[in-house]
């Protein structure tokens, strides 16, 4: 069941979800709430430029690869070498190439305890799909139990460059209930912390 | 003990400025990564890029099977979606 504008205002009045910085108004839909885009976009550096520097330090002849190995437990690490940020326009806008790809995110915090049963879906805003603007590659799903901020992939698939501003709505959240709580959190014991110290 | 707990893991940056990468030892030996808000996160001070610290990522606890436990964490890993199952001598309160 997705929630109304009325549900969605009572679970943050009741402290049942977590959206901060709380929605104003104009925010709401009947049955979404837009969400705002934040002050950082960020995009992937060319293989070539990544070829040139890893291969800096390698002996002549030796090749390496530019892979990113997605299995890697360092894999944020290794991700910040192949990011950059984007430059913003004087103005503070963005400017998004025709078929540039860049990563995002929405200016608010969400956080959806388990317990309420709520989940919800990231999609794009139909007048920005309008002019080919993408908000997020096959990845809407926001899960009961979720805290964090959306991360939006990013890519302007129309035929001109697309300028976006901070604060701006770039995207909407469909809230959805669960039927069942889903599993989890349970009481446990820790019987062999002892001597455990926090690092 | 209220289903909520911290693991130990390690930290480094994330992509964003507002998230952090934790690395994750899971019960049967493997490493995995995950990135969450730094909200979500406890370390002693702020990591410096390619710096890895040791510290603590918030979590929920789905079910105790003695010496491990499942938990959903705050986002999905990279590899392993939101719920994996860690040692227990690695969660604290």
């Amino acid at each position: 069941m997705i929630l109304s504008d009325r549900e969605i205002e009572d679970l943050l009045a009741k402290r049942a979800i977590v959206i901060e910085p709380p929605p104003l108004p104009r925010q709401y839909t009947t049955s979404a709430l837009d969400l705002t885009l934040g002050d950082e976009l960020y995009e992937f550096r060319t293989p070539q430029e990544i070829q040139q520097e890893i291969q800096a330090a390698q002996p002549r002849g030796v090749r390496l690869s530019v892979a990113i190995d997605m299995a890697d437990p360092y894999f944020a690490a290794i991700s910040q070498k192949y990011l950059r940020p984007v430059r913003k326009e004087p103005d503070g806008s963005f400017l998004i190439e025709r078929h540039q790809f860049v990563l995002g995110s929405t200016r608010e915090y969400i956080k959806l305890p388990k317990e309420q049963r709520i989940a919800a879906r990231v999609e794009s805003k139909s007048t920005l799909a309008r002019f080919g603007l993408v908000v997020h590659l096959t990845a809407p799903t926001v899960h009961a139990g979720f805290s964090g901020v959306l991360v939006l992939e990013i890519c302007n698939l129309g035929y001109y460059p697309l300028r976006l501003v901070p604060g701006q709505r770039i995207c909407q959240l469909i809230f959805e209930r669960l039927r069942r709580v889903p599993k989890g959190p349970v009481r446990t014991q820790y019987q062999h912390q002892q001597g455990v110290r926090p690092p | 003990m209220n289903g909520e707990a911290t693991l130990r893991c390690e930290v480094s940056l994330g992509m964003f400025s507002h998230e952090r990468s934790v690395a994750i030892q899971l019960q049967d030996g493997r490493r995995i990564a995950a990135f969450v808000d730094k909200r979500d996160v406890k370390v002693d001070r702020e990591p410096a890029p390619d710096q890895k610290l040791p510290g603590r990522v918030r979590v929920s606890i789905v079910e105790d099977r003695g010496d491990s436990v499942v938990v959903d964490l705050p986002q999905p890993a990279v590899t392993e979606g939101t719920r994996v199952t860690v040692p227990k001598t690695l969660l604290e309160e």
